[in-house]
């Protein structure tokens, strides 16, 4: 059992660099998509819409399956890891670009005549005067997406990531204890969504401290 | 002295406006002088704040002409080249609007400083020097450093007027700046104006407050459903009007 | 590159199979999911502690867990407890029940958001505690809550994918068995893909029927 536990510590610590480095990459995204989504410019803002809709209208298992295997085949090669980032980065970018798409949309329109009005062009009003407001709005939705893609990170281990549950299957079928495994796995998840969920707070009172 | 014979500051020649299938203004034809100090008045839904808003765009127009300093605000122009152009007209066009839009993510100071700054217009220590005056002028030099949540509303509205002074502008445009204050704050910012209309800043001014209009503006103009209806000094509009669709407005108003 | 899309339509019957088998399963699960979360929304505004407390267990758990660890319990654990479910049958119950946890959220939230007045301001007309509920609560619960609710059906239907992996024969498995036949992985993924975000559009549109009759009702 003392075994058991090391591997399961080792397997959060992978669950948590893979979750981490796609929340990195899935909010870069959504940076991009949620700006480019309110363009005046149709060019700019159709991929984003496209992007969106189709990252959120198609199973996440599938676009991963799709970037590791599909990939793989196009002359992509990557290793699962590589490929759990970016697949699942991707993913909950399309999510985290509404997050902050909603926010930016939800600072008063006055703030943006009042910028526009002191001479300032949009670039400086959004960068600003509008993203400053949004920021301490989305702090709490793309904590939401955030926390929904640490368990959803779960599917990499159908292209054999060593995480958490594929650590957890591993266990259940040499052991056949499920709910041992299944109570230590639950542990650990909880501890990090827990974990993750006090750093989200924390943000989020930082940023709102000002006002 | 005023040269009379300049060409005016604003002039507005047969502009039209219409949301959809209703149109809010009717062909106007207006004038603003520089010194002017022309209060805008009218029932609401006469179309006062929207014109007002067409003078530096924040509402385009349907169709006519406005001048701004000698160059054609709504000139039609290739976007990248017309966001230009506003943003330079906008430098010279101060506003002030009925909810304030301070920015709540910065204190007073930084409200002030913030445009002229990234405009290059000062450097950090001019501009800080440039608000702390103005914000000595509108009397809240102690509280330079609050963030707006920490203002009262009468406050919000006076460091608006110094955040809009701070760029320069060659006209002040005010939108119903005391219709959301609590009655006891309306005078000290109507004080804020006054002060400002005796060093000659040409101002416009929406306002429903025909008494506050009487005593400050050089000129009136009364709007009813999208037209001009009279204009003059304050003298004639407010206690001999000509037209009869004025005097139903002050009777109303008076007898309110 | 190497694609060839020809290799697609010779497998469609494989492919629509998939695609009946990914509707069944997510409908059944999304019926049970509504049925579930409704008895564990009352259960969880019910007085009685006794109640209460399992349930908010099994939410915290659900809550907090990813559904392919569920998966794998209900399929496998239950199996060492002497219940030997189908793949097909643990799948319908670990989807419901994850998905159940959330609307049973939702549900709890939707009845709390019902001012008290609309339910006093009825009895005061003399009508009874039933058709208070029935006529006035009921309606305007729903109203609000449809709304969140069809998003966690649209969130079913695509995680329902995730059956696949204890060998529930669904779209996404069907595209597996293409491709272990054909070696091309990109196409056949690629047409899941669009086959459930066509299912994914077909869903929004019923969803955007009922959330219009729910408003009517208000």
């Amino acid at each position: 059992m003392q075994r058991v536990w090391i591997f399961f510590a080792q397997a959060s610590l992978t669950t948590i660099k893979i979750s981490g480095l796609a929340i990195l990459l899935g909010l870069c995204l959504g940076f991009i998509a949620a700006l480019s989504s309110l363009s005046r410019l149709t060019v700019v803002r159709w991929p984003a819409r496209a992007y969106v809709s189709v990252f959120r209208g198609t199973p996440a298992l599938i676009q991963l399956f799709l970037l590791y295997f599909g990939g793989l085949q196009l002359g992509l090669e990557m290793s699962p890891i590589q490929a759990g980032i970016i697949g699942l980065g991707i993913n909950i970018g399309a999510y985290m670009t509404e997050s902050i798409r909603g926010a930016i949309i939800a600072v008063d329109k006055g703030q943006t005549e009042a910028g526009r009005c002191l001479g300032l062009s949009r670039a400086q009003t959004m960068a600003r005067v509008i993203l400053p407001q949004a920021a301490r709005l989305m702090v709490r939705p793309l904590g939401v997406n955030s926390v929904a893609l640490i368990k959803g990170s779960a599917i990499v281990s159908t292209i054999s990531v060593t995480e958490l549950t594929y650590t957890a299957h591993r266990f259940i079928s040499s052991t056949y204890k499920p709910f041992e495994m299944f109570i230590l796995a639950a542990i650990f998840y909880l501890i990090i969504i827990t974990l993750f969920m006090r750093l989200v707070q924390w943000i989020d009172t930082r940023v709102a401290l000002k006002e | 002295m005023q040269d009379t014979k300049r060409e005016p500051l604003i002039r507005i020649r047969n502009l039209r406006k219409s949301f959809g299938p209703l149109e809010v203004l009717k062909g106007i034809d207006m004038e603003v002088r520089e010194g002017q100090i022309l209060a805008l008045i009218g029932p609401s839904g006469s179309g006062k704040s929207t014109l007002l808003r067409t003078i530096n765009q924040l509402e385009d127009v349907t169709s006519g002409e406005i001048w701004f300093d000698g160059t054609l605000v709504n000139a039609d122009l290739p976007h990248r080249a017309r966001e230009k152009h506003l943003n330079a007209l906008r430098r010279n066009i101060g506003m002030v609007f009925q909810h304030f839009n301070l920015f709540p993510h910065m204190t007073a100071l930084e409200n002030v400083t913030m445009a002229p700054v990234l405009l290059g217009l000062h450097t950090k220590a001019q501009a800080r020097e440039n608000a702390l005056r103005l914000l000595a002028k509108v009397g809240l030099s102690d509280r330079a450093d609050y963030y707006p949540s920490r203002l009262s509303g009468g406050q919000k509205q006076r460091v608006a007027i110094a955040r809009a002074l701070a760029m320069e502008p060659k006209v002040m445009l005010f939108d119903e700046v005391t219709s959301a204050l609590d009655p006891e704050l309306v005078g000290e910012v109507n004080r804020t104006m006054k002060q400002l209309a005796e060093e000659n800043m040409t101002m416009v001014i929406v306002t429903h407050e025909l008494k506050f209009a009487a005593d400050t503006a050089s000129h009136i103009v009364f709007m009813a459903d999208g037209r001009i209806v009279e204009e003059g000094p304050p003298d004639q509009v407010l206690r001999n009007p000509l037209q009869a669709r004025t005097r139903a407005f002050l009777q109303q108003d008076f007898a309110e | 590159m190497n694609l060839d899309f020809t290799v697609v339509p010779r497998m469609t019957d494989l492919l629509l199979w998939g695609v009946m088998w990914t509707v069944i399963l997510s409908v059944l699960s999304m019926v049970f999911s509504l049925v579930l979360g409704a008895v564990f929304a009352v259960v969880r505004l019910s007085s009685y502690r006794l109640l209460r407390w399992p349930v908010q267990a099994i939410s915290w758990v659900f809550m907090g867990t990813p559904l392919l660890l569920q998966l794998y319990v209900v399929y496998f654990g239950l199996a060492e407890l002497g219940l030997n479910l189908n793949a097909f049958t643990a799948g319908v119950i670990a989807l419901s029940l994850h998905f159940a946890v959330y609307n049973a959220d939702i549900i709890r939230a939707g009845i709390q958001s019902i001012d008290t007045g609309q339910y006093q301001a009825a009895r005061s007309l003399g009508v009874s505690h039933l058709q208070a509920m029935r006529k006035v609560v009921v309606p305007q619960a729903l109203a609000n809550v449809t709304p969140a609710l069809g998003n966690m059906m649209i969130a079913l239907l695509k995680e329902s994918a995730l059956v696949s992996a204890i060998g529930v024969m669904e779209l996404t498995l069907s595209a597996q068995r293409a491709i272990s036949q054909t070696f091309r992985p990109f196409e056949f993924y690629l047409a899941a893909a669009a086959l459930y975000y066509a299912l994914n559009l077909v869903l929004q549109q019923a969803l955007r029927l009922i959330e219009r009759r729910a408003a009517l009702t208000r």
